[in-house]
Formats: C-alpha cells, structure tokens, sequence
C-alpha cells in the first residue's frame, strides 16, 4: 500500500482543526518505512535493562529528530528504551516530521519484563515483524483467536516461524488449540485437531495421533511408525494407496515409502462409524477421515484374506527393521 | 394520592420496556413502588455480586425473565482467573422456591454448573429460554438434562454464545424428546464436538417454528441442505461446515436449496469453508440485513469484496481483515444501510504481512454508510487525520472502539499521540456511550473525554495515558459513566481516591497493570463500606507478603447491597 496522503481522505486540508499534523509534506514515512522501523525495533528487546513502572526511561528524548532520517530513528531507538511521552515531546501542534515518538512503538515490545506486579507472557521474543504478546491483547477472546491464530500466514511468515506462532500463542492462552502442523493450510480450509486412538497388537497402552495434522496415508503411516517403533519393534505399515493416487498432499514422505513394502508382521487397519474393521487406505484421504473412529495396527497373522493378499503382492519390497 | 385502581396502572407500566424507566416509576411514591414491585416481569442485574438472589425475591416477587452477569468484562481476554466467581447456582435454588413462573434466563460470564441445568430444567414448568454468552463450567451432559427435562410445549429457545463446554460423549440432541416440538430457535455454533446428525435432522423436522438455527463444526455441507430443505422458514441462519467440492452437482444442489430460504435475513458460520464455496450463498444475499463472517478464516479478500456486492441491506457485518481497505471502500458503497461493523484481524499478533485495514477502510466506511452508529475496528494503524474525518463524517457513533493491534502506536504520518483524533470523535458524537481507546495517547485524550463525552457509558483503555491526572479528567467529567476498566496505565492511588463518591454512581471499576498500590485500595475500601474492593493476586499466597507500598496486580471494585461475597476464593481479597 502507499503511503497514507491527507488528500486521500475526505475533507481535504480544511477539516483538521488544530489536530495533529496534516500536511502530507511532512509526512516523510511511507508505511513500508514505519513497518521496517518496527520490525528493527522489535528485533532487539532489552527488557532486562528496563526499569521498573511504567516510566521507562528513554535515552535522549528527542535523538535523531532530523526530520528526514529514517535510519537515524533507528540507531537511536535500537537497545534503547522507551518511555511515555509527554507534551514536551511534541512541542508544537504541527508536526515537525518523525521525532522520537516513532520509537514507542518499542515501548509495547519492551515492556514484557517491566514492573513487579504485572503479569507478562513467558515469551518475549518477537518474532521477525510481528508484536509481543502480552496477556489479553489484543483483546479478543479466546475462541476467535484459536481461529486465526491458527490460520495462515504469508508463506514467508509461515515457512520462517511456524513453531514459534503457535508456541508462542500456547504459552499466552492456556486452552488454545493444539499445533496443526505445517500442511493444514490446504485450499483455505480451517481445522481443528482431530486425534483418534491407536492401538497396536501386543502394546497394552494405546496412543493418539492427530489425523489432521496429515493429508495423505504416507504421512499417516509413517508417523505411526515413529511413533510404534521401539526398540526390538520392527514395523512397517502397509496402506493400500499408492501416494501418486492422493493429488493435493502438500508435504512428501520423507523416506522412501515403507508403505507400499510388504513388510510382514503389520497391518494398518481401521474402525469405521459403524464399527467394521477395514483396511486403511482404500478411500479417498477425506473419505476416511470423514468416517475413522480408532486405528488398529494388527498382526497380519490375525487378518486373513485382502490383507495378506496383498502383501504377497508388494512382497519383494521388503523394508529394513527401523 | 391513587387516582387509578391498580390494574390501570400496572396497565400503564407494561407500556414501559425500559429497566430505567420502571426504576424511575418506582420511586415517584410508594403506591406506585407497590404496583410496579408486583406487576415486574423482567429483571437486569449487570452485576450479580451486587444484590443477592433473596433481595431480588423480596424486591419483585413475580419475575418472569432474569438477565446476570457475572465476571467483569476483561475476563473475555483472559484476565479474570476462571473461578473468580459468578456462580448462578445460588440464584436458581432461591428462585425455584419463588418465582415458579420463570420463563427467561440469560447469563453473561457465568460459571454455570451441570448441576444448575439439571435443576433449572427440572424446576421451572413454563421456562422458554435460555441464553448463555460467554459461561463456562458445564458440559453436554447439563444440555442433555435440559433437553431431556424441558416441557415439550414450552422450551422455544437454547442459545448458547462463546460458550466452553466440555463435551463428554453422550449425544445432547438425541435427549429431545420426540413429543418436542416447540422449538424457536437452538445456537449450539460454538460446540466443538461430534453432533448426533440423525437427531438434528429429526429435531428440526418436527419443529415447524424453528426460526434461528445455528450449527457448530461438526455439521456438513450435505447434512445442512437436508436441514434447509425442512427448514425453509429460518430467518437466522448459521452454518457448520461449509464445504464443498468443486464438482457442480453439489454446488448446484446447494444454491438450488439456499434459492426456497427466503426467509433467512441473518447469517452467520462458515467455520470451515473454502473461496470456491461462497458463491452458492448469492442467492440469498439481496435480503440479508446481518452478516458475520469473522469466522470464515477461509474466505479471502476477493472473495468477501464479490460477495458484499450482493448484500444491499446489510445492516450489521461482522467481517475479517482480509477484507482490506478496498473490500471496505466496497461495502463503503454497497451497504448504505450499514448501521453496526466489526473488523476483526485475522492476524493478531502481525506475524505475517497479511493485508490488514487502515485508517482508509475505517474513512471510506464513514463516508459511505451515514446510518452507521456501532463499531469495532482492529486495525494495523490509525491517523488523528482519519478520525478527525471519521468524525465529521458519523456524529451518530453509540459505539467506537478502535483497537490497533500494536496498541502503543502513534499515528502514523505525524507519529503524534491519537489524542486529537479521539479528542475529535468524543467531541462530535454527542451520542456516544461506549468508547475503547488505543494507540499512544496521553493524558490530553482523558481531558477530551472528560470534556465531551457526556452520555459515554462504558470506557476502555489500554497502555494509555501519562499521570493520574488523566482519570481523574475522566472521574471527574464523564457523568454517566458506569463501567471504567482500565489496564498497563499510570494510574495511581491519587487519581483512585480523589474521589471515592463517585464510584458509588458507577456498576464497577477495573484497574490491572496500574501504579495502585494494596495501601491505596485499603484505604478506599475503608472509606466506602458500600462498595467490594477486590484485589486479585495470583502470585503471593499470604497477606504479610504484600505490603502497602506494593502494586496490585488487579484490582476490581463495584457497589453493592450486600457486602462482600461469600464465594469468593482464596486468591481474591475483599479488603
């Protein structure tokens, strides 16, 4: 977007009365110039050498009001504090362009360690652009921001601090939602967790896995192979789709698919709604999602027919023990 | 002197809809008390710690409808602990053995227990209605004790807004009986568990006033056209899930559904949904007069632009940022009866480079819609310009409450505090009785709204503000103000106990992250016996650890009939 211009605005020159500045001459910041100076800003949180109350103390009040240099602000306002300002910060109603106001913004950033008595988040690491969150801000509540919070990013935004979003948004608000993984973003849509039980033949104790953290079968499987693979365990799970059939995975198996091998003793297997076991990886990824209650890694001794029919047929691919 | 018999002036006061206006009947003598007393059917009790259930009975004994709230408002964002109080057990025992007519309950930051919904279902033979926003403490199985408990003739409404329920696995909506059929309007949207599709269906069919509906998640596309073909009355409509493929039959099987609802003039949901989907909806939008989309996190901007285009009357929108500054310049000149708008960030904590709103939407939008009066707008900046603008373009705002996301922001041309701007908006809208401030801004903003905001209400500020001399513009000034919270300002004991009297005119004071200390909330406590001064203190577990000089971390107070609460727990102190 430009920079912001008054004659933009309706009313035109006449209507500022007495307010702040108005004279798009003055104004030398472009939005992009704001936006890097926060960023510059935010990168570098010094809250361990604030003081305490809110009367942060600024280092020079009025550095590097040049009127033009952007970057000036910026070698000030760096590892510096911030403060409250007060009239004598401004002291002439029309704007003498960028004075040291621009670096309260850090003042928010900053605050995270500030004063005995207030109650911060844990993190106060800002992430590249982005503001510090402080307990109830912005005041949402909490089920608008598992909303978003969860929703996507600019990819780049995405791709550098997917971890740290969601940490960050975990750490704030005690119930919020639990990380969806990277690939949730598929065509837009929202989703929520949605974890089943799994059980493997022979392990007393079951584990969850969330399927919407995955949009194919190939993914599915092998992080039940991580997660069922101990020591003395050699598993690997058969699914009876092939990954060039699912089109829209956006995350590709990492290893070789163990999948398709025969491997031998286990099958991954399903109850549906109407509590028939059947065969992962028939129907479509959406279909099964649409209709999985639990999951079953069985013995294969214990199937008889498809099952072991089809592990004769991809029997030459054996895959190693992990 | 009673010039009319009684029944004439009960008569007379049923006219009178307005709480405040039965309080000011009641005290012109005392006949009319009596006959206003006895002929209350409605009661507003914006705080419930501030009379208790047995003076409410002794009050107004024959009460048909009853509004609570509970916790303060900051409990929305997390700033209450969640067993702060605002139990609604107490007050349902005492009404069962008074008020057997009671047909209306609506609760606000409640904690409402099984135990409460299994009693109020059971108790109350004529109960129709039941609105829970914001309450906590129960799960599905509470809602399937009202489901299966309610009078089949009478319950007509569940409403159920922002609610945490625990779902547990017992299916609620099966719990209808099947002689069930009153049914007017059912809000489940914010449930997050599996629903008995089987159930809603059946529930539905045999519902013939069925006029709102709206569905949680967990009811998909094909099940919600099954619900429109047996339900084409509905007026207000929310949808779970709405997706569907790309492949035409389905997208030709919903518009030809959503075509026969005619009726439907509110709509809401979209909780999944995909850009694609949306334009099924067209049909209906020549006749909708609300619209909230602030959680189809999956409609993008272009999407929402091409669909307000079709929304003519739209008099309420809820809406996301991703609309942009130009999605509003649209609704900006499509929407010319747009009287309320939401802007809510679909990017809170600006983690990405999303196209958020500006100062430009909120221009354009005051410019294009004249009847607008109610708005909540986050946003990535604000100019005192742009209000000042704002300002001479709606002076009818009831309502403003901006809220830049990094909330100690300057304007952002002049990088000025926004005082002037805001300074600008309390002066022209003379109307205004609720305002939230953000942005830098200093004690001259406090000196405008003490000035000029003569009907404001409600006040909320965050990071604002330099010296006590800032409240105190506002203490002093703001003449109705009821309900002032404020957070992480320099407000201090000089500003709290300037003038103790007034907090008696108020419902509540919240202060947290403020420059109060335990000795100044001691000392305004002792000095008004009327008024509950809690301070709520997480961190330290004995008094003697805390001392005087020390801040409190928050602190709430509000008047009261009954002195200070019995429920209160261990970490909250009624000094």
């Amino acid at each position: 977007m430009a920079g912001v211009h008054m004659g933009a605005i309706g009313g035109g020159g006449g209507t500022f009365s007495g307010g702040g500045s108005t004279s798009g001459a003055n104004s030398t910041l472009s939005k992009e110039d704001n936006l890097v100076l926060s960023s510059e800003v935010s990168s570098n949180p010094n809250g361990s050498e604030l003081d305490l109350g809110l009367g942060l103390s600024l280092g020079g009040g009025g550095a590097g009001s040049t009127g033009g240099g952007m970057k000036a602000q910026q070698t000030v306002s760096q590892g510096q504090y911030a403060r409250f300002l007060t009239a004598e910060d401004f002291p002439s109603v029309i704007s003498q362009g960028p004075c040291s106001a621009s670096s309260s913004s850090s003042s928010y950033l900053n605050r995270d360690n500030a004063s005995a008595g207030t109650k911060r988040s844990a993190d106060s690491v800002a992430s590249g652009n982005g503001i510090s969150p402080v307990v109830g801000w912005p005041p949402l509540r909490t089920s608008r921001l598992n909303s978003m919070v969860n929703q996507s990013k600019s990819p780049a935004a995405e791709e550098s601090k997917p971890k740290s979003k969601n940490t960050v948004a975990e750490k704030t608000y005690s119930d919020s939602k639990k990380n969806r993984g990277d690939n949730a973003m598929e065509k837009g849509q929202c989703k929520n967790s949605m974890f089943v039980k799994v059980y493997m033949d022979g392990i007393p104790i079951g584990r969850k896995v969330d399927l919407n953290a995955h949009t194919c079968y190939e993914t599915l499987a092998q992080s039940l192979e991580d997660m069922f693979n101990g020591p003395g365990l050699s598993v690997s799970v058969t699914s009876g789709r092939s990954s060039s059939v699912e089109h829209d995975m956006l995350v590709e198996p990492t290893r070789p698919s163990s999948l398709l091998s025969g491997s031998s003793k286990f099958v991954l297997t399903y109850e549906d709604k109407d509590g028939d076991l059947m065969l992962v990886g028939d129907v479509p990824w959406r279909v099964f999602l649409k209709s999985v209650k639990r999951l079953r890694i069985m013995k294969t001794s214990e199937t008889n027919g498809p099952a072991t029919r089809f592990q004769e047929k991809n029997g030459e691919q054996r895959s190693k023990p992990i | 002197m009673n010039y009319f018999p009684e029944e004439v002036l009960e008569h007379v006061f049923d006219f009178l809809t307005s709480h405040r206006d039965r309080n000011a009947v009641s005290l012109v003598c005392k006949s009319w008390f009596m006959v206003e007393r006895s002929s209350r059917r409605s009661v507003f009790i914006g705080n419930c710690y501030a009379v208790s259930p047995d003076r409410l009975i002794a009050r107004f004994p024959r009460v048909r409808s009853l509004t609570l709230k509970g916790k303060p408002h900051f409990a929305d964002f997390n700033l209450v602990p969640h067993d702060w109080g605002g139990y609604v057990y107490p007050w349902i025992e005492a009404m069962v053995k008074s008020y057997s007519e009671l047909e209306e309950l609506r609760l606000k930051r409640m904690i409402v227990s099984d135990e409460s919904l299994e009693l109020l279902s059971r108790s109350f033979v004529n109960f129709k209605s039941l609105v829970l926003v914001s309450c906590e403490g129960f799960t599905t199985d509470g809602l399937a004790a009202l489901a299966s408990n309610c009078r089949y003739k009478f319950l007509k409404e569940l409403d159920l807004q922002e609610i945490e329920v625990e779902e547990r696995r017992g299916q609620w909506l099966s719990c209808f009986p099947d002689s069930f059929t009153s049914l007017e309007s059912l809000n489940f949207a914010c449930l997050k568990g599996e629903v008995n599709l089987g159930a809603l269906e059946r529930l539905v069919a045999r519902c013939p006033n069925l006029k709102n509906l709206r569905l949680s998640r967990a009811v998909p596309l094909n099940v919600l056209q099954k619900i429109l073909i047996q339900a084409p009355q509905l007026v207000d409509l929310g949808t779970g899930s709405y997706i569907h493929d790309t492949d035409s039959e389905d997208y030709q099987k919903m518009k030809s559904v959503i075509v026969k609802c005619k009726s439907v003039r509110s709509l809401s949901g979209f909780l999944d949904v995909a850009p694609h989907c949306i334009s099924s909806i067209y049909p209906i939008c020549s006749n909708l007069t609300s619209l909230n989309l602030s959680y189809a996190t999956g409609i993008n901007g272009t999407e929402l632009t091409k669909l307000i285009l079709h929304c003519k009357k739209l008099q309420r929108l809820w809406i996301l940022d991703s609309i942009g500054d130009k999605g509003l310049a649209v609704v900006a000149s499509t929407c010319k009866e747009l009287e309320e708008l939401r802007v809510f960030p679909s990017d809170p904590y600006l983690l990405g480079n999303a196209a958020a709103v500006t100062e430009e939407g909120l221009v354009a939008i005051s410019i294009g819609c004249p009847k607008l009066h109610s708005i909540l707008y986050f946003c990535q900046q604000m100019t005192n310009a742009a209000l000042i603008a704002v300002a001479k373009n709606c002076p009818n705002f009831t309502r403003f409450r901006l809220c830049i996301l990094d909330p100690t922001k300057p304007d952002a041309v002049t990088l000025q505090p926004l005082d002037e701007g805001f300074g600008a908006i309390v002066q022209a809208c003379k109307g205004l009785r609720r305002l939230s401030l953000s942005g830098l801004l200093t004690d001259q903003v406090f000196l405008y709204i003490g000035m000029y905001a003569e009907q404001l209400e409600m006040l909320s500020i965050a990071f604002a503000g330099k010296s006590d001399k800032g409240m105190l513009y506002v203490l002093n000034g703001c003449k109705k103000l009821r309900k002032l919270e404020i957070r992480d300002s320099p407000f201090g004991n000089g500003a709290l106990l300037r003038d103790v009297g007034k907090y008696e005119t108020m419902r509540s004071l919240w202060m947290s992250s403020c420059e109060v200390t335990l000795g100044g909330c001691k000392a305004l406590a002792k000095r008004m016996p009327t008024l509950n001064v809690e301070v709520i203190n997480e961190n330290d577990q004995m008094d003697d650890i805390l001392g005087d000089d020390q801040r409190v971390e928050k602190m709430y107070l509000y008047r009261t009939l009954v002195g200070r609460r019995i429920d209160a727990p261990d970490f909250v102190w009624t000094l």
